[in-house]
Order: structure tokens, then C-alpha cells, then sequence
């Protein structure tokens, strides 16, 4: 059974994403700001991240260098997640060095095929 | 001449002098505007940010700083974070209360700063210095007062980050190769420049060592307005001192001023004039051209005249070496030889001995070859096969001169006189010979041959015409080949005739002046006189002439120089000079004229440029109160809508996710009404989307992010979303689009048009099917979507692009849509894409949508207006 760590501040999506990965068979953790969800992924080591870009403390971009300068690389796969993409958004996170893009509102099918790519699961 | 060149070259410096004056006054007006340019734009940029911070101040939230005036500044800050680094509130004693973003300084005191002890004793806006912020770069804080009606209640400040400042206003000042600006503030600390390591340090540190730049700058730090000069020493030894041109002008911010000064070097003044300098410089160097040929030619003649002198000497060494040998002759003191037909030497006499170093007994017996004969002559010639042709055929050689070699390797010329000794029968016994030394004899004719030669060659090699005569009835004996050439005569004419037979004068008074000059002078030297030629021409020339002693006769040697081109280049350049003079004059009133004109039509400009500034004025503050209100509105809008779409998306998620049936099974009537509620957020979702895009737009804040991309790939994306609908509504769809065209513009916005128009075709449509084309114009693309719908009445058009003005009241379809997606494509194409649209259609039968944007956004496209 394969571990998403879902960074997000929001309450209501915090839900919605781990009902969502549940449904499918993933077990969650949860960080609420971007530090906490750094120190989380460093201890725990999940599968895949999905990381909100617009958190209360740390901007996602920040925690996202944080964790592809720290020592776990690029060995855990990161999924940027943003509220209405501004123009240019995607392609500033993509070459940030994010492995997925999610836009808000979420669409399921959506959310569960990329994570199942970069996985390495087939559909 | 001199006093020619002289008068030229004073003349050439007026000139240049002139027309470098002329390039610095234009250069410091040039940057004099420039310098106008920045001050007023960063006076207008702080005018800005004061009025909307002052805006600001006056909300009841921001004076009281409670949880709402503190989200306000949150979203102040968040709309304004490009520009600004921080939104700070501190109160009438100089505490901090809040700052966005957060940070450790909220709640300490910061009255002790100099820009905060003035705002809250003055309580008027105040601008800080430039400081160095702890992430390293430099920024300012404006301050403008907080009241509640009358009572001061601290302050609402910003931190701008200076250096976006510099990069607008002053990163662009270049003039030529090497003009840049450079900023000072009132208390001497550099505020900018682009020299590596000067900004924030004490401008008196940065000119140190520079005395010609303290003046101009005690000028700025006093606020004054001017140029100077002065030279600086980057210490580059490549570059050494470099002289520059400058001007200045204060800056009025708020509480104090900056100075700005724009600065060039010389060598881009001087640049300038380098064609002009060089056409002068070509009417100099003819000049010098002339003077250089003169002196060559009359080099030339005194080397001649050198020559003939050394060949007299040559002569009467030639006759001294004579009267030696004869004396030799008459003293008997010849070598007497005897050498057998073997060449073997049989006799030589004392004489001989002495002269060659070989005793008798050494001698004798011994072949004349590798004794006192070499085997080759310093001429070259062998000397073995010719004493071997003696032996055989003594008769033939009675005389002969040859080489020979004394003991010690001394060569010497002997002339020989050979007699044959025949036995009493007549047979050849040996051969007697005779020499006597005729070495020094010799070397004199070779040098009378060589000093003849070299007459020679300067007779036919010089550019003069030379003339040998007799002295005695003036018959020419030798006339040169450049005599040949100018008179016209043949050599053979010339030769046994006199100058007078031949017509040579045109003036018979100048030959008995040469004639009567050489009587008494002996020689004459550059004589002007004209000559005729034999097709009747005359030319004018130098004559020179001496005498001289050519074999034994005396001859008149005399060289004419033609001085014809001179004497016409001379009195055109006399012409030329007289021209030169009124053309100086005449351009002099010219230039005064086009001065007073400037003058004219610069006051009028200035007094136009005073009405105009006063009328600015005026519109200025009637627009300030509107400019900061419509930007408050437009930064809340922005903001705001964020805050909706956060509780949106938690809806349709939440909604979308039950819908697929993840949280169990749904009946139908509960799948409805969840699918009701899902489209109705979706659709508000879209709504909230467009108006946050048009207020950005309005508010100038929507970024732009250019891209290379194929306009064919935008096009295929365009066409996926609306592929279901055209598959339900089962329409055709036509695609005629290039493969290869490029663009470089914003993708996203791009694509929002494009989306815009195709599903606004699908959705009018419900027979046919829709076509779209794309086609280059010069700089431009073109895409026209077509369909073949219901299409738009005559008097719908004019309202198609306001904001819901959507026309299907009239048109009885029903059609999703937030009412503002021609409005906000019409905003994207124009205001974004910097290109334009149209459309076409006739009600009925269809419509034509067509975009029209430039292939390349330029760079320089201003996105972040204030």
C-alpha cells in the first residue's frame, strides 16, 4: 500500500484529497503548513507528495527546493497543486522541478492517473 | 609655402574646433532630456505611490489596524508584491503594529530612524535613504501620515525595491557607446550607478582622487541644475583618462531630493566627427603632397650635379695614374720572363723577384699557374686554359693583360708584352715576356667606367630633361629620354643642333640671361624660363646649367625641370583657398541665421511646453483621485475573487467526487440534483474566472509570459476541448492551418481566445459545421473561425463585445456562457496579445470570428504598469 503526503492548509480540500486517495487505496499523512510537511517528508518518506502551492508559511516552491536539496533528491515524486492556474504557473513549477501539476477544482480521474504515472502504476 | 600650410592647418583646426563645439552642446541636450525623462518618471513614480498609500490611509480598517485592516494590507501587499517588498502600519510613536509579510520587527520601535523622527514631528510624507535590506538589495520606504480627522495616527509605509526602480528609469539612459546615469541622494550616498561596487557607498568616496568632479558634485548635492567637464582615471591603464561630458538636475521626492546625472564620454562626441575631420585632412595632405615632391626633385638634380663632380675627379685621377706609369716605363723597372711551351718558368729577373716575393731557386722550374698566375681571375675569367692557349699560339698573344698573384696572394694587373725565342732551326724555344704593373691604371678606368655608368643612369633616370652641348658652338651632343618626351624632338632631331636651330626658347631674353649668367657665375641655378615644344606648346620650367669636360672637349651640361602642373596646381590652389574663404563666410551667416530660427522656436516650444505642463497639472490631480479609487476597486476585485473560489472549489470537488458515484451509489434523482449543483458552481466558477481576468486587465496587473510555439499545436489544443460538444451536436469541422507558422506570444491567452471563439461557434450552431483558417500577414497571424449558426443581426453588432450584453433574448437559443467571453477576448486580443479583432456575419447563415495578433510580442511590452 503506497503512502501520499498531502501538504495543504485548506481544511475542506485536506479532506477532499484524502477521501479522494483513500477511495483508492492510499494511506495519507497530513502536514498543514510547509515546514511541517518538509520535517514530515524527511522522517516518514512517503511514496509521492502533493504539495499546495499557496501556504501560510513557506511558499510550495520553497518547500519543494527544501526537498530536492535535502537528501531525499528527487527519489520521492512531487505534485504541485494550485487554485486556478495563472498564466505561466505550470510551466514555472514544471521546470521548478515538480513531477505533476494539479489544478483546482480537482478532478479525480484527473488526480488519480497522474499520481498512478508517476508511481509507476498502471491504470 | 609654409606660410600656406600654416594658414591651412589653422584653418582646418577653426573648423574641427567648430563642429565639436556644436556635438556637445547637442550631446548635452540630449542628455539633458534624458535626465528630464528619469527624474520626472521616478518624481511621478513616488507621486503615485503616495497618492495610493494616502488613499489607503484614510479607510477606518488601516487606522485602526484591526483583524480586516489587516487583511487588507495582506491583500495590498499580495496585489502589489512585484513592486513592493513590504506594507508596514506603525502608530504616532513610531511602533510597529502589523507588517505583511510577517516579520520579527512587528511590535519594535523605529522612531530613532532620521526619515521616521520627520514624518512624526511633520507629519507629511517622507522618503528614507537607500539602505541595503538583510536578503542585499537596496530599497526605500515611503511613509505617508495616518489620521483620524485631525489627530496623527502614525504612519502606512511600503519598501520598494529600488533597484526595479533603477531598472526602469535608469538602466535605459545609454547614449552612444559610453553614456549612462547616476543618482545621488541629498546626503552624498550613491544611489546608483553602473560602475561595479559605487552604489550605496559615499559619492565622496567614489570620486576620490577626481578634483574636477568635486565641483559638479557639491553643484548636485545642492540641488542645482548644469553641465560640467571633467576628466576621470578608471585606473585601466588600457582606457588611461578619459575626458566626459555631464549634466545634472535634481530630483523632487516628497521630504528631500535626489540628484541624477547623465553622463558621456568623449570619444563618443569625437566619433562623431571623424568623416569630417578626415575631408579636411585630405585638403592638407595635398598640400604636403606638394612641398614632399619639390624637395625629392631637387634632391634629385644636386645628385646629379654631385655625380658630374666626381666623375672631374675621377678623370684627373685617371691622368695622374697615367704620368705614374710612364714614369715606371722610363725607369726600366719592368718583370722579365722566360717560360718554356710547357709553361714552366725558365727565367725571372730581379726585378720580377722582388716584385712576385720568389726567390730564384723558388721559381724556377715551376708552372706559371699557382705561381705567380691564379687560377681564376677576380673578373672570373680561367687563367689555365689561357696560358695553355699561349704556350700553343705565342704568336698570336703578343700582348695581353691578365691578372697575376704575388706570394703573399696580392693581386695585381700586369700588361704583358710576349715575344717568341725560336732555336737556330726556327722552332719555338720559349717565350720572353714583359710585363709592367698596370693595377693602379686599372682600378682608375674602372672607376671612370663605374662614375659613367652611374652619369648615365642619372642622366636617363632623373625627371628632368638634360641637355649636354659644346661649349664652343652650343651644338646638343646627348639629350636624355624626359628632353625626348616634353620638347617633342627626336634624339636624332636634337643631336648636331642648337637650341636656338631648334626654337627651344620661347623668350630669346631668357637665353642670353642663362647665357650671360653662366659667363659670369660659371653655373646657373633654377632660373625660371619658359620653353616651346615642337608641336608649338609652351611650358614653363627651371633651367640649371653648368660646365663640364666631357673626353677632352668642354661642354655645357644643363638640366630643365618642368614646372608647368606646379605653377597651374599653385594658382588653383590660390583659387581654391580665395573659394575656400566665402564659402566660410557664407556658411557663418547661414549657421547665424539657423541659430536665431532655434531660438525662436525654442521659446515658442517652451512657452507651449508651460501651458501644457500647467494643463497637465491640472488633469493630473483630477485624475489621481480617479486613478487610485478605479486601482483600489480593481486590486479588491482581484483579490476577493480569490477568496470566492476557494470555497468554490471545495464545492464542486466535494460535488464531482459524489457524483462518480466514490462515496456509493447515487439514485437518479439524487445524481440530478447533485449534477444541477455541480454545472451551477462550474458555471459560477467560470464567471468569477473571466471577472478576475478583465479586472486585472483593467488594472494593468495581468503578467504576460511570451513563448516560441507552433501556432498549429495552439490550434489542436483549442480544438480538444470543444470536440465533445461537436460530436453531440454532430457539426463538421474544417481545419485549414499552416504547419510551420511561429509565434512568440503568450500561449494561455492565445489559447483562452481561440477556446473562446470555438465554443461560441459550436454553441450558436446546431447544422453545418465549423471552419478555421490561419494565414500570415508581414509581422502578423491571422485565425478566423467560421460557423455556419444563426449569426447576428445589423444592430446586435455594436453591443457584441460590451459585458453581458448576451443576445439571446433575441435569438431564442438557449446558450451557457458567462456574458463576458467576447468582452474579455476582445481585452485579451487587444490589450495582451497587442492585436485586434472583427467579425463578420449575416444573420441567418452564420458568422466569422477573426484574431489578428503579432507573431512576435515584443519584449519591451510594459506589463507591470502601476
Amino acid at each position: 500500500m503506497k503512502t501520499a503526503l498531502i501538504i495543504e492548509d485548506n481544511p475542506d480540500n485536506m479532506v477532499l484529497i484524502t477521501r479522494l486517495l483513500e477511495k483508492f487505496g492510499y494511506r495519507t499523512l497530513q502536514a498543514v503548513t510547509g515546514m511541517e510537511g518538509f520535517e514530515m517528508a524527511l522522517q516518514r518518506r512517503p511514496d509521492f507528495i502533493i504539495l499546495d502551492i499557496q501556504l501560510p508559511d513557506i511558499e510550495g516552491t520553497e518547500v519543494l527546493r527544501k526537498i530536492r536539496s535535502s537528501e531525499i533528491g528527487t527519489s520521492i515524486p512531487v505534485i504541485a497543486m494550485t487554485s486556478y492556474a495563472m498564466s505561466g504557473d505550470r510551466e514555472k513549477l514544471l521546470s521548478a522541478g515538480c513531477d505533476g501539476y494539479i489544478e483546482k477544482p480537482i478532478d479525480p480521474e484527473h488526480v488519480i492517473s497522474q499520481i498512478r504515472r508517476l508511481t509507476g502504476e498502471t491504470a | 609655402m609654409s606660410v600656406f600650410t600654416a594658414a591651412c592647418a589653422l584653418l582646418f583646426n577653426a573648423f574641427y574646433k567648430q563642429a565639436k563645439n556644436t556635438a556637445i552642446t547637442k550631446l548635452n541636450e540630449e542628455q539633458m532630456i534624458h535626465a528630464k525623462q528619469a527624474a520626472h518618471g521616478i518624481e511621478d513614480f513616488f507621486g503615485t505611490w503616495t497618492g495610493t498609500l494616502n488613499s489607503f490611509s484614510k479607510m477606518n480598517e488601516i487606522i485602526d489596524t484591526d483583524a480586516d485592516g489587516q487583511r487588507y494590507m495582506k491583500l495590498f501587499y499580495e496585489a502589489h508584491q512585484d513592486q513592493i517588498r513590504s506594507i508596514t502600519r506603525v502608530d504616532e510613536g513610531g511602533t510597529i503594529i502589523h507588517t505583511v509579510p510577517y516579520s520579527r520587527s512587528q511590535g519594535r520601535n523605529i522612531s530613532g530612524q532620521t526619515h521616521m523622527q520627520e514624518i512624526l514631528k511633520e507629519h507629511k510624507p517622507v522618503v528614507s535613504d537607500v539602505f541595503k535590506t538583510v536578503q542585499g538589495f537596496y530599497a526605500i520606504a515611503l511613509h505617508v501620515p495616518v489620521f483620524r480627522g485631525s489627530v496623527f495616527k502614525g504612519t502606512i509605509s511600503i519598501v520598494i525595491n529600488f533597484e526595479n526602480l533603477a531598472k526602469r528609469y535608469l538602466d535605459v539612459i545609454k547614449i552612444g557607446k559610453t553614456g549612462y546615469a547616476s543618482v545621488i541622494s541629498r546626503d552624498g550616498t550613491q544611489l546608483y550607478s553602473p560602475l561595479p561596487g559605487f552604489t550605496g557607498k559615499s559619492v565622496f568616496e567614489n570620486i576620490k582622487g577626481y578634483p574636477s568632479l568635486i565641483v559638479m558634485v557639491n553643484d548636485m548635492l545642492n540641488g542645482r541644475e548644469g553641465a560640467a567637464t571633467y576628466t576621470f582615471d578608471r585606473g585601466d591603464r588600457n582606457v588611461g583618462q578619459t575626458k566626459k561630458y555631464a549634466v545634472y538636475m535634481p530630483i523632487h521626492i516628497e521630504n528631500t531630493f535626489w540628484s541624477i546625472a547623465v553622463v558621456s564620454a568623449e570619444q563618443d562626441v569625437l566619433s562623431g566627427l571623424i568623416s569630417f575631420r578626415n575631408k579636411l585632412a585630405v585638403v592638407i595632405g595635398a598640400l604636403f603632397i606638394c612641398g614632399m615632391v619639390f624637395s625629392t626633385l631637387g634632391a634629385k638634380a644636386w645628385l646629379i650635379v654631385k655625380e658630374e663632380e666626381k666623375r672631374n675627379q675621377a678623370e684627373q685621377r685617371l691622368q695622374e695614374s697615367e704620368r705614374k706609369y710612364r714614369e715606371l716605363v722610363q725607369n726600366a723597372n719592368s718583370i722579365i720572363l722566360r717560360w718554356n711551351r710547357a709553361g714552366e718558368i725558365t727565367f725571372l729577373n730581379e726585378f720580377g723577384q722582388k716584385f712576385f716575393g720568389y726567390s730564384e731557386k723558388e721559381i724556377l722550374g715551376r708552372h706559371v699557374v699557382g705561381t705567380i698566375v691564379p687560377e681564376t681571375e677576380s673578373t672570373g675569367r680561367d687563367l689555365s686554359p689561357l696560358m695553355d692557349e699561349i704556350c700553343a699560339h705565342p704568336e698570336v698573344f703578343e700582348k695581353n693583360i691578365n691578372e697575376n698573384i704575388n706570394r703573399n696572394g696580392e693581386r695585381v694587373w700586369i700588361s704583358w708584352t710576349n715575344k717568341i725565342v725560336k732555336d737556330s732551326e726556327g722552332q719555338v724555344l720559349e717565350i720572353l715576356s714583359i710585363g709592367s704593373d698596370i693595377t693602379d691604371r686599372k682600378q682608375a678606368e674602372d672607376a671612370l667606367r663605374q662614375s659613367e655608368e652611374k652619369f648615365f643612369k642619372a642622366f636617363h633616370a632623373t625627371p628632368d630633361a638634360i641637355v649636354i652641348s659644346r661649349a664652343s658652338d652650343g651644338l646638343l651632343l646627348e639629350v636624355n629620354d624626359v628632353f625626348v618626351r616634353q620638347t617633342g624632338y627626336s634624339r636624332e632631331e636634337a643631336q648636331a643642333r642648337t637650341t636656338v636651330e631648334l626654337d627651344l626658347w620661347d623668350d630669346t631674353n631668357d637665353r642670353e640671361r642663362y647665357v650671360a649668367a653662366l659667363k659670369s657665375e660659371g653655373r646657373v641655378r633654377e632660373m625660371e624660363a619658359r620653353f616651346r615644344t615642337k608641336s608649338g606648346n609652351v611650358l614653363d620650367g627651371l633651367v640649371s646649367g653648368e660646365g663640364m669636360v666631357l673626353g677632352v672637349q668642354p661642354c655645357l651640361l644643363t638640366i630643365i625641370r618642368d614646372i608647368t602642373e606646379r605653377k597651374k596646381t599653385e594658382a588653383e590652389l590660390e583659387k581654391y583657398r580665395l573659394h575656400l574663404e566665402d564659402l566660410v563666410n557664407e556658411r557663418t551667416i547661414e549657421l547665424e541665421a539657423k541659430t536665431n530660427e532655434l531660438e525662436q522656436s525654442q521659446k515658442t516650444l517652451q512657452s507651449l511646453l508651460e501651458d501644457m505642463n500647467k494643463a497637465k497639472k491640472e488633469l493630473e490631480t483630477a485624475n489621481e483621485r480617479l486613478k487610485n479609487l478605479d486601482q483600489l476597486k480593481s486590486m479588491f476585485i482581484a483579490s476577493m475573487s480569490h477568496e470566492l473560489r476557494t470555497p468554490l472549489n471545495s464545492i464542486i470537488g466535494f460535488t464531482g467526487m459524489t457524483l462518480q458515484g466514490l462515496s456509493g451509489e447515487l439514485n437518479e434523482e439524487q445524481k440530478d440534483n447533485l449534477a444541477r449543483a455541480y454545472q451551477a458552481a462550474k458555471h459560477l466558477l467560470a464567471l468569477i474566472t473571466d471577472v478576475i481576468d478583465i479586472s486585472k486587465i483593467e488594472a494593468g496587473r495581468l503578467d504576460l509570459f511570451p513563448e516560441e510555439l507552433s501556432l498549429k499545436k495552439v490550434i489542436d489544443e483549442a480544438i480538444v476541448t470543444v470536440q465533445p460538444q461537436l460530436k453531440e451536436k454532430r457539426l463538421t469541422l474544417a481545419v485549414d492551418v499552416p504547419e510551420d507558422v511561429k509565434l512568440n506570444t503568450d500561449r494561455k491567452r492565445l489559447l483562452q481566445c481561440l477556446i473562446n471563439f470555438l465554443s461560441n461557434g459550436v454553441k450558436f450552431t446546431e447544422k453545418g459545421g465549423i471552419t478555421i483558417t490561419a494565414r500570415e500577414h508581414d509581422a502578423d497571424a491571422e485565425i478566423s473561425v467560421t460557423d455556419t449558426g444563426i449569426g447576428i443581426a445589423e444592430e446586435d453588432m455594436p453591443k457584441l463585445f460590451e459585458p453581458f450584453e448576451r443576445l439571446d433574448t433575441h435569438l431564442r437559443v438557449k446558450a451557457g456562457g458567462t456574458g463576458l467571453g467576447l468582452y474579455l477576448t476582445k481585452k485579451l486580443a487587444t490589450d495582451i496579445l497587442q492585436g485586434s479583432i472583427s467579425v463578420q456575419s449575416v444573420e441567418g447563415h452564420g458568422s466569422t470570428f477573426t484574431l489578428r495578433v503579432p507573431k512576435d510580442l515584443h519584449q519591451g511590452f510594459d506589463s507591470d504598469k502601476i
